[in-house]
């Protein structure tokens, strides 16, 4: 399990390194226990599937206790490559266009010389060297805008940039290609791109990733965060032109994609989901972030991302779990335009099927999040003024009543 | 698999480049070349380092029909007046003859097209850059040297 994807990793690691004599000992320890599980193995109190498993980790922990030195080798690769492209960006006005394209086209075959190396003799260096060959191609299509004085179009620039790193990302599987890549291709978006062309460009992302399934979790969040914000970017702009459907049914819908699919963002998604319900809560966002909270007026593309939401319930099969209706939701809720009682019912809802998860499954977690989001509800409504004191009092006094009631009623029915 | 998709990268990333450098070439080896008045100040680019952002002196163009373009991309038709280059006509359709570069009128506002400056980069080294600002302020005249092949142009210098 090596590969210069899994660099990010090394931080939690500097302690042994610095200490050169207890990462002997470790080293030591390790190879006794190894003996151990062998012995174990032969007698047959080990079977042969678990002692794989075992040793599988261990050596994947050794080469990872290697990975300091790839981490340096990688950030050496990267400085030069942000060398060359200052070295360059001087302009040598001097130099004759002939000598400024040998001098790329010397520099373009290196990088990808030495990635091709990193590829078959040295694989804890590719990703290093794959950031490499990703500037230098930026560099050589930059160049020729500088040195024949071209304008054209960044959108142009950015799009051909990714488009040619395509097989290089195929080729490192490294989230380190991915952040760059995800950087460029958002900056496509932003500059007039187009989303389709986009959200096509993402996929060799997770595509190429998934292939060999493995990935640092800071790189995995860090391009998911990148391709996030190109999306928003485009919305925004769409909102500014007058052709936007709305802040909070959008988000809600994307955030409810991205909590039903196992793309690792089930939490992230979760928490905005919350946040959004939250602010419904105030009744069309109140005094708390107005900009935020405008409602939709045109329901195309907040439909459209709800029913998609929907479809992958029924595809991933995950309706048997009630948690993921009350998130899916969310859109309908704050699309209506829902007054502020609708939300506050989703949001209390929410809180208590969490505590009654917690207890069912007996996961202190999952009920201190119900009990937190219930607590947020009650003091947020009790500290409302835009709703009358005695609205407040008399609601709280049934809440009270019911939830008393109904721990007495559940706790007869027990005995 | 591994070893195509390599060899596939490598003949990608230096056929485009190699592609660009020849089309841009071609231009200033076929291209008629165009002098226009122009202004400029002194910017950076992470990438490409020191230029002089452009501006052209020229800054509208008579509206010969009835259209009020708004942010509307096509084509300027060029012409050369008094030994200048000057951009006469915007047309949405590709004017398949004569000279012609791509560009947007910004909006449509008394009977004028207001350009958007086609021509916005020229890239030197930064101590040369300050140099020509300066010689710019003393001077206050400039012509930027461009030259012009099928719908595409190459800047080639600054006359101060």
């Amino acid at each position: 399990m090596s590969g210069a994807g899994d660099f990010f990793k090394v931080d939690y690691r500097t302690e042994g390194i610095h200490n050169k004599s207890s990462y002997g000992v470790e080293r030591m320890k390790r190879k006794i226990m190894m003996t151990e599980l062998e012995r174990l193995n032969h007698k047959g109190l080990l079977d042969d599937e678990n002692f794989k498993k075992i040793r599988e980790y261990y050596e994947y922990e050794r080469e990872n206790s290697k990975s300091f030195s790839t981490y340096l080798t990688i950030i050496g690769l990267v400085m030069i490559a942000l060398g060359i492209i200052l070295l360059f960006a001087y302009n040598w006005n001097h130099l004759s266009r002939g000598v400024k394209t040998s001098l790329i086209i010397i520099c373009l075959i290196c990088s990808q010389g030495l990635l091709g190396y990193a590829l078959w003799k040295e694989k804890k260096w590719s990703g290093g060297a794959g950031v490499l060959v990703f500037a230098i191609s930026g560099l050589s299509i930059a160049m020729i805008s500088q040195m024949y004085n071209i304008s054209g179009s960044e959108t142009g620039f950015y799009m051909t940039w990714v488009v040619l790193n395509i097989p290089n990302l195929y080729l490192c599987r490294s989230k380190l290609v991915g952040i760059p890549y995800a950087a460029i291709l958002s900056l496509y978006l932003m500059s007039d791109g187009y989303i389709l062309l986009y959200l096509l460009l993402t996929t060799p992302l997770f595509l190429f990733d998934k292939a060999e399934g493995r990935y640092s979790e800071f790189g995995e969040t860090m391009v998911k965060v990148i391709v996030l914000l190109g999306i928003f970017h485009w919305y925004e702009g769409l909102w500014y032109e007058g052709l936007g459907l709305g802040y909070l049914p959008f988000y809600g819908g994307v955030f409810t994609l991205l909590y039903l699919w196992p793309v690792g963002m089930k939490k992230g998604a979760e928490l905005v989901i919350i946040g959004i319900a939250y602010i419904g809560t105030f009744g069309r966002g109140g005094h708390l972030i107005p900009e935020i909270t405008k409602f939709t007026t045109k329901p195309i593309l907040s439909w459209g991302v709800f029913i998609a939401a929907l479809l992958s319930l029924i595809y991933l099969k995950k309706w048997k779990d009630p948690v993921n209706y009350f998130i899916l939701l969310i859109v309908p809720i704050v699309y209506s335009g829902a007054e502020e009682l609708i939300c506050n019912i989703y949001l209390f809802s929410l809180g208590v099927y969490f505590v009654w998860n917690g207890v069912k499954e007996n996961t202190v977690k999952i009920f201190n999040k119900g009990s937190l989001l219930v607590s947020v509800i009650l003091l947020s409504r009790f500290l409302d003024y835009d709703i009358s004191t005695l609205l407040r009092g008399i609601v709280f006094i049934l809440l009270g009543i019911s939830l008393v009631s109904g721990n007495i009623y559940m706790s007869r029915r027990k005995l | 698999m591994k070893k195509t998709v390599f060899i596939l990268m490598v003949l990608l990333q230096l056929g485009v480049f190699l592609g660009m450098i020849y089309e841009k070439n071609n231009i200033v080896k076929n291209g008629r070349e165009y002098r226009f008045r122009i202004t400029y100040y002194d910017p950076y680019d992470f990438m490409r380092g020191n230029y002089l952002r452009i501006s052209l002196e020229q800054r509208e163009i008579e509206t010969k029909d009835d259209e009020k373009y708004n942010r509307e991309k096509g084509y300027f038709i060029i012409n050369e007046k008094d030994s200048l280059g000057e951009i006469v006509e915007f047309t949405r359709e590709n004017p398949k003859e004569g000279d012609y570069i791509k560009g947007e009128i910004t909006s449509t506002y008394n009977g004028k097209q207001w350009i958007k400056n086609p021509f916005e980069r020229y890239y030197v080294e930064e101590k040369m850059a300050k140099e020509m600002e300066e010689k710019l302020r003393a001077s206050n005249e400039a012509y930027l040297r461009v030259k012009i092949y099928k719908g595409k142009y190459v800047i080639e210098s600054i006359e101060i």
